[in-house]
């Protein structure tokens, strides 16, 4: 059992250091940036007709209260204390004073939904369809949703939703073309509002889902079709087994766990993505908010947005690894006899 | 991502060591579908390139991103199969032009991600121990980060030339490329042929550049094409935003255009379906590419595949 | 359920517009179902069926104008106007709620005395007197008064971070109230022009705040949310979701009695939607004012196509687009006559058909815009004049001459080697032009095109694309040679006096340094400086002012350091469906922009429609 306690902290020890990491990479890119958020403030200002004088002393008094003027190491050093000793993601240049955890809470729900909704779709859809066609391999089933798959489960989701609003939204006006919900319903707990979500829900889910469960689907079927060509498999048709049962037994439990690993693997990659999608659709989650803050320049806000969405991915990834051990029998003698 | 990315399974008997050459053209004849993902993509390549002739016969002499040669905004007709933007360009000539930045750029960044993971996942997945664990950490960290919000905010505020461009793409792109080829390298050298070539007395560097690469050589494409297909996705999604090289035409510039212009609204489809079609098919090849190169390669897959 | 059939039904008719609008025929356009709503709510039911572009809106559409920006809006809980991010650009509180105290109607030369009714200078200009309205109230009810106005200078001389200070400190010795209505300002230096700090836009001392509100908070982090202002409308809520503010009439806004009454109940601000949303949304009606900017020609000849209820009001925009700067350290350009030759090379006539806008212009040889700003006519001749005088004496005549440009370049000493043009000192001359990335401004091709015409006379010419935020630095470090723009002609335009435009030009070193934001490009002349020095001590009205005016526009104006390519006019649409009486090109009671403060008047010229 010391061996899984060593396996587990080391576990631990490593996503602090990748967290580590991926914090400085984010922090020394923003820092690369030319030109201060007041500044960049101060001049559209200046730009739309307002008259700005004496703006070197406005700019030099906000750079030292946003601790724009220290060296950078020294905002680094800042930086790392902030975030992790005192879990705080600093003050919104933008929205001065308020911190840039208010700004992102109350965009973060939509967020959660639009992606869990989605990603979790996909992923039980994929795997439905994986299994199918794997199970079903070499018919014309197989072939259609094979051949769609390898086309669509690597084309951009941003890309797959300027399609759907193209036909879907413009051409034949079936969905609204963006925003979450429509202005004249009220939020709150009923029916009409939850219809009016679920409605406008729809294209930007679907640009994630039909390209996710795309993806799902091939690498199912891919460990779907390689079970089927394991032995035990033929041992247990020649058994008598009920296909189904065979089903059940051996390929599901073997193709979801690895699959569980994929899920939390592959969150970095429609993370990514997913920012674009929001803009696209003008959700008003974390998307929308991170492209306004780019704009202002607002480093804090764009920072934090980022580590956010690093800090769930890898704690995605750490839950799945630490929970594995207990699910996989394999893994957890593998450990121990590590 | 596969099986491929984590699971260091069995490869194949591995192709006699020798040249890279012998290598790769065992690769080309290895599966149909790798052989119609290369041949569109090396077609795409082919248009691109032979744009400069196509576009000076079509537009007669004039340059393609000269103003005004002709009415603006103009349908689609014969002369300007895809109609003209708002400074009377010919959006066909446009879309050509872009084509060949988009590839460009993906593959140029793509090769240059290749290079570097190629050389972290030997270095670290042959050498083992604490090198192995330094560098696996930092493709790690660089993996979860999400690429397209720091293109973004870079981009938005720094004169971003190509040069610059392909190099972020790349910082970002070569991650999952030493994944894959690292979980070989891992498997491969457990080999008793490396084993022989250690005992014989061969080099660290030798044994990874001589004995292991050449076997290398299906992932190492998998992994540019994955590299390319992220480059292209978040070269694409950043100048769909507006930002990056403005005097430069990509796809996805296109497409910024289309929108920005309100095309879809006025009936203007072709502006918008014109560059997303390219961009489908590229991504497709690159897709194929990838499929086929799993189908013969991965060993669990080999044979069963049933297609 | 209320419409749920309705609603299926709206997105098919939707759905049949957007291809109605293809196919070119007349589209259906669905008129919104009349909706009562509860006196006292404070969100009534949507009277327009959400469609497929906008969703809906949560007020009564029939009593509400809807206006686009296209601004994101990152700050939806202030109005502060003198600190960074402190209020939100477009969003409709500086165009419907907050005010100024003077206005000047552009296109009709108008002045209009808000809440003052005027003032007036001791002689030796040094003690400026401010006559305020009786009446005039904040939207608490409270009654503005001269103690504001005072309440406000010291809050600025007391605070060295506020946007405005500088401005207070430099010219303001002290600020008292003789009365409720009557301040008076004492000045370090004479200034014969400081009503200007007071007139739209002029300032930020000019920027009232409500003393009972203000006294007592920290103004570097005093919200004033919601906002206490004297303007006719005030906050009914803000949507975030939706990237919307809405607000709500003042049924005891003050300016009624002066004939100033508010057409719609609720005002929207919004940021624009994707263009193929919008232009939707303009043909359908959802939306009364897009944002020209995202609204440009060809879509508003789209909707046109499609629907009677679509009218624009065409207005210059106060900066033409050209040359806007050369680097007079350059050699070359450090001579007047080299700037002139360059100037020479600006096609004006293809770059002005080919700007992505219909409504444009040959841009006038003065660095002001010329036709539709009805208060500068007084300086045409003046300008018209100088020219004459500059082609009499020089030669130079501003219009599209390459031969000349060479020729003077020639003359010069920089002649051609074989294709490629020297310096005298042998080397082949080349020039850097100046731009904002090209996806930012329409002027890129300017810049394009002058290359082209630049190596068309064997000159080297590239093209650097520059990040706005960098442009300053860029300037200031005179990495560039010429810089291709906006003509910065909203000094003069907005005070429609020649004088801040002369001054503009005439910056040092050393107030640039303190003034990081300019991207100035310092130019000194001995006579210049003295022609503007006295202008600013004589009265815009006094006779000997316009001698001085004259002369002064001459001496800028031969140095050619700005050249004028394209007059561009915003075309700014109006949607006649629920609202009539916006200005016209025929009837421009006042300038149409839908993002300048000035809205107000517009909305308080316009009515429902029956």
């Amino acid at each position: 059992m010391a061996r899984v306690a060593t396996y587990y902290a080391a576990r631990l020890a490593n996503y602090l250091v990748v967290l580590l990491i991926a914090f400085t990479i984010v922090f020394f890119f923003l820092r690369l940036i030319p030109g201060d958020p007041v500044e960049n403030y101060l001049q559209s200002l200046a730009q739309q007709g307002f008259r700005i004088e004496g703006s070197a002393q406005i700019i030099a008094t906000y750079r030292e209260k946003f601790g724009l003027d220290q060296p950078l190491l020294v905002q680094y050093a800042a930086a790392l204390e902030r975030t992790f000793l005192h879990l705080d993601l600093g003050v919104s240049l933008m929205n001065y004073p308020q911190p840039v955890e208010s700004s992102i809470m109350v965009r973060l729900p939509w967020s959660i939904w639009l992606l869990g909704v989605s990603t979790v779709i996909a992923w039980v859809l994929g795997i439905a369809a994986g299994t199918v066609t794997g199970w079903l391999r070499g018919t014309a089933f197989d072939s259609v949703f094979y051949n769609l798959s390898i086309s669509l489960a690597q084309v951009p989701q941003y890309l797959v939703g300027l399609l759907l609003v193209l036909i879907l939204a413009y051409a034949l006006g079936l969905f609204p073309a963006g925003g979450a919900y429509s202005a004249g319903v009220a939020p709150g707990l009923n029916l009409e509002f939850f219809g009016s979500v679920l409605y406008y829900t729809t294209l930007p889910a679907l640009s994630i889902v039909i390209v996710s469960a795309f993806f799902w689907l091939l690498t199912t079927r891919a460990l779907t079709v390689s079970i089927l060509g394991e032995d035990y498999i033929l041992f247990a048709e020649a058994k008598g087994l009920r296909r189904l049962r065979i089903l059940n037994r051996y390929i599901l439990r073997n193709t979801l766990l690895p699959q569980v690993t994929g899920f939390a693997v592959s969150l970095a990659f429609i993370v990514n993505g997913f920012f674009l999608i929001e803009w696209i659709f003008r959700y008003p989650g974390l998307g929308s908010l991170l492209v306004a803050a780019v704009g202002q320049r607002d480093f804090n806000t764009v920072q934090g947005i980022i580590l956010l969405s690093i800090f769930t991915v890898l704690t995605a990834n750490l839950i799945v690894d630490l929970i594995y051990p207990l699910i996989d029998p394999r893994i957890r003698t593998a450990a121990e006899r590590a | 991502m596969t099986m491929m990315a984590d699971a260091p399974g069995e490869v194949a008997a591995p192709v006699r060591a020798g040249p890279l050459w012998r290598a790769t053209t065992a690769i080309w004849r290895a599966s149909p579908r790798l052989k119609l993902g290369l041949t569109l993509l090396l077609l795409l390549l082919a248009l691109s390139f032979l744009e400069p002739i196509i576009t000076h016969l079509r537009l007669e002499g004039r340059g393609p991103t000269e103003l005004g040669t002709f009415p603006r905004l103009a349908s689609a007709s014969l002369q300007n199969p895809l109609g003209t933007d708002v400074f009377g360009r010919d959006l066909l000539a446009l879309l050509m032009i872009g084509l060949r930045f988009s590839l460009m750029v993906g593959l140029i960044a793509g090769g240059l991600a290749t290079a570097v993971a190629v050389f972290v996942a030997l270095l670290g997945g042959y050498s083992g121990g604490r090198i192995d664990y330094l560098l696996n950490t930092v493709t790690n960290a660089i993996l979860v980060t999400p690429s397209l919000p720091i293109l973004m905010a870079v981009a938005a505020f720094v004169p971003i030339d190509l040069v610059l461009l392909a190099l972020v793409l790349a910082f970002f792109s070569w991650p999952l490329g030493a994944r894959i080829i690292r979980a070989q390298v891992l498997s491969l050298r457990e080999r008793p042929y490396v084993e022989f070539a250690r005992v014989s007395g061969f080099g660290r560097f030798g044994i990874m550049f001589g004995e292991i690469l050449p076997n290398l050589v299906p992932f190492i494409i998998v992994g540019f094409s994955y590299a390319v297909i992220g480059n292209i996705l978040a070269e694409t999604g950043l100048r769909l935003i507006g930002l990056g090289p403005g005097d430069v035409i990509s796809l996805g510039l296109l497409l910024n255009w289309a929108m920005t212009f309100g095309a879809l609204a006025q009936g203007r489809y072709l502006m918008v379906l014109g560059p997303t079609v390219c961009l489908l098919l590229i991504f497709i090849a690159l897709s194929l590419i990838n499929v086929g190169i799993e189908e013969r390669f991965n060993p669990r897959l080999k044979g069963v595949t049933g297609n | 359920m209320r419409g749920e059939s309705g609603r299926k039904g709206t997105r098919t008719t939707a759905g049949l517009a957007a291809l109605a609008l293809v196919l070119g025929a007349c589209g259906g356009t669905e008129p919104s179902p009349p909706q009562t709503d509860v006196p006292g709510e404070p969100s009534a039911p949507v009277a327009s069926e959400p469609d497929v572009a906008s969703g809906g809106l949560p007020i009564p559409r029939s009593e509400a104008v809807v206006v686009d920006t296209d601004t994101t809006y990152t700050t939806f809980d202030g109005a502060n106007l003198f600190i960074p991010e402190g209020s939100q650009w477009g969003s409709g509180y500086h165009q419907v709620v907050n005010e100024w105290s003077w206005y000047l109607n552009y296109a009709t030369g108008e002045t209009i005395n808000h809440r003052i009714e005027g003032w007036e200078y001791a002689d030796d200009f040094e003690t400026f007197t401010l006559n305020v309205r009786e009446g005039v109230t904040w939207n608490d009810g409270e009654p503005f008064t001269a103690d504001d106005i005072v309440f406000t200078i010291q809050m600025l001389l007391d605070n060295p971070d506020l946007i405005g200070h500088s401005v207070a400190d430099e010219w303001v010795e002290s600020a008292e109230a003789e009365d409720d209505l009557t301040a008076v300002i004492h000045l370090k230096k004479p200034n014969p022009r400081f009503e200007h700090q007071f007139r739209m836009w002029g300032g930020a001392l000019g920027q009232t705040v409500a003393q009972h509100v203000w006294e007592g908070e920290d103004p570097m982090t005093f919200r004033n949310w919601p906002p206490v202002e004297t303007g006719p409308y005030q906050l009914q809520d803000v949507y975030e979701d939706f990237n919307m503010f809405v607000w709500e009439r003042r049924e005891d806004y003050w300016g009624q009695e002066l004939g100033l009454e508010a057409g719609p109940r609720y005002v929207v601000y919004r940021t624009a939607p994707p263009p193929d949303i919008n232009l939707q949304e303009v043909v359908q009606g959802e939306v009364d004012a897009p944002l020209p900017h995202v609204f440009p020609w060809h879509m508003v000849e789209a909707a046109r196509a499609v629907s009677e209820d679509v009218v624009t009001a065409s207005y210059l925009d106060p900066n033409p687009i050209g040359i806007y700067g050369f680097n007079i350290k350059h050699p070359l350009l450090q001579q007047r006559e080299a700037r002139w030759a360059v100037a020479m090379l600006l096609n004006r006539d293809k770059l002005a058909e080919l700007y992505p806008a219909a409504e444009s212009s040959v841009a006038s040889p003065y660095p002001w815009p010329a036709p539709d700003w009805e208060s500068m006519a007084r300086f045409t001749p003046m300008a018209e004049a100088a020219l004459e005088r500059i082609e009499a004496e020089d030669g130079f005549s501003y219009e599209y001459n390459p031969e000349r440009a060479a020729e003077i370049l020639d003359e010069l000493g920089y002649v051609l080697d074989g294709e490629v043009r020297v310096t005298p000192e042998g080397d082949p001359l080349s020039l850097v032009l100046l731009t904002r990335p090209a996806t930012l401004q329409e002027e890129f091709y300017v810049a394009e095109d002058l290359a082209a015409e630049l190596r068309a006379i064997g000159i080297d010419a590239t093209i650097k694309s520059v990040d706005p935020g960098a442009y300053p630095d860029t300037i200031r470090e005179g990495a560039f040679d010429i810089a291709v723009g906006w003509i910065e002609a909203v000094p003069s335009a907005f005070a429609s006096d020649i004088v801040f435009g002369l001054d503009w030009w005439r910056w040092k070193e050393a107030e640039i340094a303190a003034d990081p934001l300019k991207d100035q490009i310092t130019f000194s002349n001995a006579e210049l400086d003295e022609v503007v020095d006295q202008l600013n001590t004589t009265l815009p009205d006094d006779p000997a002012a316009e001698a001085l005016y004259e002369e002064g526009i001459y001496l800028l104006m031969r140095e050619m350091l700005a050249a004028p390519a394209v007059e561009k006019a915003f075309v700014q649409t109006f949607s006649t469906q629920h609202w009539t009486g916006w200005p016209s090109d025929e009837d421009m009671y006042h300038v149409p922009y839908n993002w300048w403060p000035e809205f107000t008047f517009v909305l308080f010229g316009i009515e429902p429609r029956e």
